[in-house]
């Protein structure tokens, strides 16, 4: 075992040392203040604009002051074509009540996700990632990804893979009490 | 950063993969501490087996007793592999009695259990570290320094990668004091180690919970367990004199 007076020197250091080091190591009030804006949960979600499919221009920004439960997917992804019927649910039930569930398709024309939208009679909004500009922005590297952004634009969780009705519903409620 | 790679057609997210690995890798560390304290390895590698699969089942029962009416609306969903959908604190709690339970079965000796989990411990935490800094979570300050990388688009300290280094210095420490140290205290040197390295390392973090005059919480805390462990080295060289 160590000795006693080198166990009492090192916690001696600890002590004094270890205090200054906290000291310096202080968050200035500017610093902690303003979290930056990226993709990662507890961070500002990174604001985005995209066309829709009426080739409307739509940002994220505009959708301040309501909860958003943004969807990474494609028509061609088997595990984002499953849990289409949940987000359609919350769209229907939580619409109204100030929530927005916003599709972002990865790279597909407009035609084959219109169809796939009239086939499966899926009404929430899509925007169109034409250049996976907003997928390399967020980090989306597999589909489906879900981001769940706060009233206050801050983003809640992020689900990789596809959701079940109870997983969707619990991350719901964290962003849509 | 690199959140995914790409085996064939597959993507595979590199976080919980790293995760998974330090995990088995841990396992691997942990009964190899084992065996230098004279405990069937085999021992470790079960209860490492046990608590996973435990952690697993208990934290989805969680999940689907308390989002019941969505489970019976959809059984099959139950089977989701989606990890996410788990509940933790009821995956934790039926790990931890599950080891628990294992230790009492089999009667080993805690202070050698203790040390080999805590090697284990000790893997897993520099692959989370390593799966932190390829993903950009818990990033560093922006600095000029030649070493920084660019986390966010912003150079910053390496912070993950500080972590990373330091667990691997006690990971070494750890196993050349292994032999030296009486069971148990490995394990209290496994905890006085980290928490040093956190003390130092988090000094560069970005993003902190803080209190007072912005003191550092993960800081404080590691502080205050690094002198206890410090402490009770000290108790324990005392009662030996």
């Amino acid at each position: 075992m160590i000795s006693k007076r080198l166990l009492s020197i090192l916690i001696l250091l600890v002590l004094v040392l270890g205090s200054g080091w906290i000291w310096l190591s202080r968050v200035p009030d500017s610093v902690s203040a303003r979290p930056e804006s990226i993709p990662l949960r507890g961070h500002p979600a990174p604001d985005f604009t995209l066309q829709t499919l009426d080739g409307e221009a739509l940002s994220l920004s505009d959708l301040r002051g309501k909860a958003v439960v943004l969807n990474f997917w494609a028509t061609w992804c088997p595990p984002c074509q499953a849990e289409m019927p949940e987000l359609q649910a919350a769209h229907e039930a939580y619409s109204r009540g100030g929530l927005v569930v916003l599709g972002v398709n990865q790279a597909e024309n407009r035609a084959t996700v219109q169809a796939f939208l009239d086939e499966r009679q899926l009404t929430f909004p899509v925007v169109l990632d034409s250049q996976y500009e907003v997928s390399q922005l967020y980090q989306v590297n597999s589909l489906p990804t879900t981001f769940f952004i706060d009233r206050d634009g801050v983003i809640r969780e992020i689900v990789i893979g596809q959701m079940n009705a109870a997983l969707l519903k619990q991350q719901l409620r964290n962003i849509y009490p | 950063m690199v959140p995914s790679i790409s085996i064939g057609p597959a993507s595979l997210p590199t976080y919980p993969l790293l995760l998974l690995l330090g995990y088995f890798l841990g396992l691997w560390f942990a009964a190899k501490v084992a065996a230098r304290r004279g405990l069937d390895p085999d021992h470790i590698y079960n209860m490492g087996f046990y608590a996973v699969i435990a952690g697993i089942l208990v934290g989805r029962l969680g999940h689907v007793i308390l989002y019941f009416p969505a489970y019976v609306a959809d059984p099959l969903s139950i089977l989701s592999p989606n990890m996410n959908a788990i509940q933790p604190w009821f995956a934790a709690a039926a790990a931890l009695a599950v080891a628990i339970w294992y230790q009492r079965k089999y009667q080993i000796p805690i202070p050698g259990m203790l040390d080999a989990l805590a090697g284990g411990a000790l893997v897993l935490l520099a692959a989370r570290a390593l799966a932190e800094g390829l993903n950009g979570i818990h990033f560093g300050d922006p600095t000029m320094a030649p070493w920084a990388i660019y986390q966010w688009n912003v150079a910053r300290h390496p912070v993950q990668y500080y972590e990373l280094v330091g667990v691997l210095a006690m990971l070494a420490g750890f196993w050349a004091l292994l032999r030296r140290l009486r069971p148990g205290f490995a394990a209290l040197f496994a905890v006085a180690g980290y928490a040093g390295v956190r003390l130092l390392v988090d000094a560069f973090r970005a993003e902190a919970i803080t209190v007072g005059d912005g003191y550092r919480v993960s800081q404080i805390i590691a502080w205050i367990v690094l002198l206890l462990a410090l402490l009770a080295f000290y108790q324990a060289a005392k009662s030996e004199a």
